[in-house]
């Protein structure tokens, strides 16, 4: 009786062995970068060994396997999942991390924020400051805040590469507030300050023909023709000056922020998104 | 007595053995079809098709190729689908079902009058499912620009289900009368009175508007002519002649645009209710 | 000659099902620009040269100077130099003062119109130039 209990034994144990080669089989397709068929595998996995920590496992890969075939939606669902069945403090906090990383990449950055400020706010977390900071370093650079993105990547200690490129970023970036200043007192020197000089010194003409030809009809007592002028020529044109200075800071620091990305994305070689 | 504990232990050894083995060996034919269901369930079809197709080089099974014939629909690979499809015409329990199917890939992949040909041939007519297929004929009428259709045959069709019935109707008569502007009318208010043309085609402020735009330029000539300024009345008045002539071609433009679009509306309302409801063919 | 449309947009959403294969795809970090582009209807006589180069004159010197003033794509100058070379000098001029008058629009009543991802208005001259099967209503037709 006892060697039939024990034989009985070694079968369970047997499955349990099973269900580790389905996991084997299937990690290997993912570090194959075979992710399609990776999902196929860890989806049979879920289906025959459907245990807590499987779940987990299963659901958390599966995310990251469309996580890598930038299918961004399948990867939150997946990972969402996976936090439901996470049992274990670094399972959790790695779920969370993952679900922030792929909110960053697909550009919804207020879910990023709300989540990376609920894993702040997670007591359970908190030896883990500086992974947090280094992150929200990433948020906003996302955000195109490259300012409080220094201050960030300065906090969590590390990474003194991140912290020259958001500086050197931040240095080359154009102030739109100060542009827009500029315009609103001297039109067309918010588009000098820009670069565009072309553009600020048609403004400019623009705006003190226009203004001028307004005064001299009201001057003239031609109210009406002052009105049409003032408001057809002179508030068009001083208008449109504000607008292109916006218009083109906003192109600009738009460049520049994809070139930063980019230089980001092929050269660093440290944990990115 | 020992030895025929012992045998019977042996035979209950073998019994479970085989037990376990065929659950835990995730690759044999039955467990590949238990996860192609599991796949099947969670409309992910690809992977179901993969691992049913494994199945079907070990075992024949009608209901599988009936699913997967179903499944290359949804996923548009309907060449595949109908290959799947002709293998249950003769022989199986599910021929009309997969006949039924064959139609719908029909009706997908043929101009509407072609289907009507198509099924005038009865060729693999499925006729348990008569009904269905008589549905996708008055349906393919929707989709053409052209003819009439008999309407008391279409609305006899569909009147096995209310919302059916009342939605067809609703969109035959809006089809094939519908409430469309005529650009005379247009053309002839905004003459008489500027932007009343674009009212009448429901652009209600851009009619205000070309009113406003035209009285005040005429306003503008009157009162310039007044004061004797003879160059700025005659540009206004240019103005108002050509602010006037743009009103009325706008309002027949008006018109036909507003035409188009009850078109295009009317068009993709059909498509989507249809495809919602897959054409009234059940999913087997 | 090609009109070209940049804009950027922060937030990337599309449809996605596993009914085809799919491999590993490196993300782009970068913002991502939509480009517009529609081939216009350009003839290559004198007159639609001096035309064309006029407009890109005003574009030059009046249009980009005085902001974004025109909710419609394409612009009512683009408008007006398609709608002539299209149509003819009178059928142009009348298309571009109706195009006029609905761009002075006091309720900015926009409703009929198709937004573009930019925000513009699609208005485009094919659906003025009375010929009801040439109309398009929506960017994609």
């Amino acid at each position: 009786m006892n060697k039939f209990i024990l034989i009985l034994l070694c079968f369970v144990i047997h499955g349990t062995v099973k269900a580790q080669k389905l996991k084997e089989v299937a990690d290997s397709l993912y570090l194959a970068e075979n992710y399609f068929d990776a999902v196929t595998e860890y989806k049979r996995l879920l289906f025959f060994y459907n245990d807590e920590k499987n779940k987990h496992y299963a659901n958390f890969m599966i995310g990251n396997c469309y996580k890598q075939g930038a299918k961004y939606d399948e990867a939150i669902e997946y990972f969402s999942k996976s936090l439901l069945y996470a049992s274990l403090d670094e399972e959790i906090f790695n779920t969370k991390i993952l679900l922030f990383r792929v909110n960053l990449l697909r550009r919804t950055t207020q879910n990023a924020e709300q989540l990376l400020k609920e894993i702040e706010n997670d007591y359970r977390f908190n030896d883990s400051a500086n992974t947090i900071n280094y992150w929200k370093g990433w948020l906003c650079i996302f955000n195109d805040k490259f300012k409080d993105a220094v201050y960030y990547f300065g906090k969590a200690g590390s990474n003194n590469e991140l912290k020259l490129i958001c500086e050197n970023t931040q240095k080359q970036l154009y102030s739109l507030t100060k542009a827009k200043i500029f315009s609103y007192f001297l039109p067309g020197l918010g588009q000098f300050y820009t670069g565009e000089y072309l553009s600020g010194f048609l403004s400019l003409s623009w705006v003190v023909l226009s203004g001028y030809l307004t005064i001299d009809a009201f001057v003239s007592e031609r109210v009406f023709d002052g009105i049409v002028l003032g408001d057809l020529l002179f508030l068009r044109f001083y208008g449109g000056n504000i607008q292109n200075t916006e218009k083109f800071v906003i192109e600009k620091n738009n460049s520049i922020i994809n070139r930063t990305l980019k230089n980001l994305q092929e050269n660093y070689k440290g944990i990115k998104p | 007595m020992l030895y025929m504990i012992l045998k019977k232990c042996f035979f209950l050894l073998l019994f479970f053995t085989s037990l376990i083995y065929s659950q835990t060996n995730y690759l044999s034919p039955e467990n590949r079809k238990l996860f192609a269901d599991y796949l099947y369930n969670q409309d992910d079809y690809l992977r179901a098709f993969d691992e049913y197709r494994i199945y079907l080089q070990t075992f024949e099974n009608d209901t599988v190729k009936l699913k997967i014939g179903q499944m290359l629909i949804d996923m548009k690979r309907y060449s595949e689908a109908e290959d799947y499809l002709k293998m249950l015409f003769w022989g199986s329990l599910f021929s009309e079902e997969a006949k039924l199917n064959y139609y719908l890939i029909k009706y997908k992949t043929l101009l509407p009058r072609d289907f009507r040909s198509f099924t005038g041939q009865r060729l693999y007519y499925p006729e348990k499912y008569n009904i269905y297929v008589k549905k996708l004929e008055q349906i393919s009428y929707f989709y053409q620009s052209y003819g009439n259709p008999d309407s008391t045959i279409m609305f006899e069709t569909f009147n096995d289900d209310s919302l059916a019935f009342r939605k067809v109707k609703e969109f035959y008569y809006r089809k094939y009368y519908p409430e469309k502007k005529s650009v005379h009318w247009a053309a002839g208010l905004s003459a008489v009175i500027p932007g009343l043309g674009k009212i009448y085609t429901k652009n209600y402020s851009d009619g205000v508007t070309a009113f406003i735009v035209n009285g005040l330029c005429a306003y503008l000539a009157y009162s310039n002519f007044n004061a004797k300024h003879l160059t700025r009345g005659w540009i206004f008045t240019g103005l108002s002649a050509l602010f006037y002539g743009g009103n009325i071609y706008g309002s027949i433009a008006s018109a036909n645009i507003f035409n188009a679009k009850l078109s295009l509306d009317l068009s993709e309302e059909i498509s989507n209710f249809f495809s919602d409801k897959n054409f009234y063919i059940p999913k087997f | 000659m090609k009109f070209i449309l940049f804009f950027f947009i922060s937030v990337t959403i599309t449809a996605q099902t596993d009914y085809l294969r799919w491999e590993k795809k490196n993300s782009d970090y970068r913002k991502k620009a939509i480009i517009v582009e529609v081939e216009s209807n350009n003839k290559n006589d004198f007159f639609s040269f001096i035309l064309s180069n006029s407009q890109k004159v005003y574009k030059t010197v009046i249009s980009d100077v005085d902001g974004e003033n025109c909710p419609f794509y394409p612009s009512c100058s683009t408008f007006y130099v398609e709608s002539v070379q299209t149509g003819g000098i009178i059928k142009g001029t009348l298309m571009f003062f109706d195009r006029f008058t609905r761009d002075l629009n006091i309720f900015r009543d926009r409703s009929i119109y198709y937004e573009l991802p930019n925000g513009k208005l699609f208005d485009p001259i094919s659906n003025y130039l009375l010929k009801p099967d040439k109309i398009k209503l929506k960017f994609k037709d």
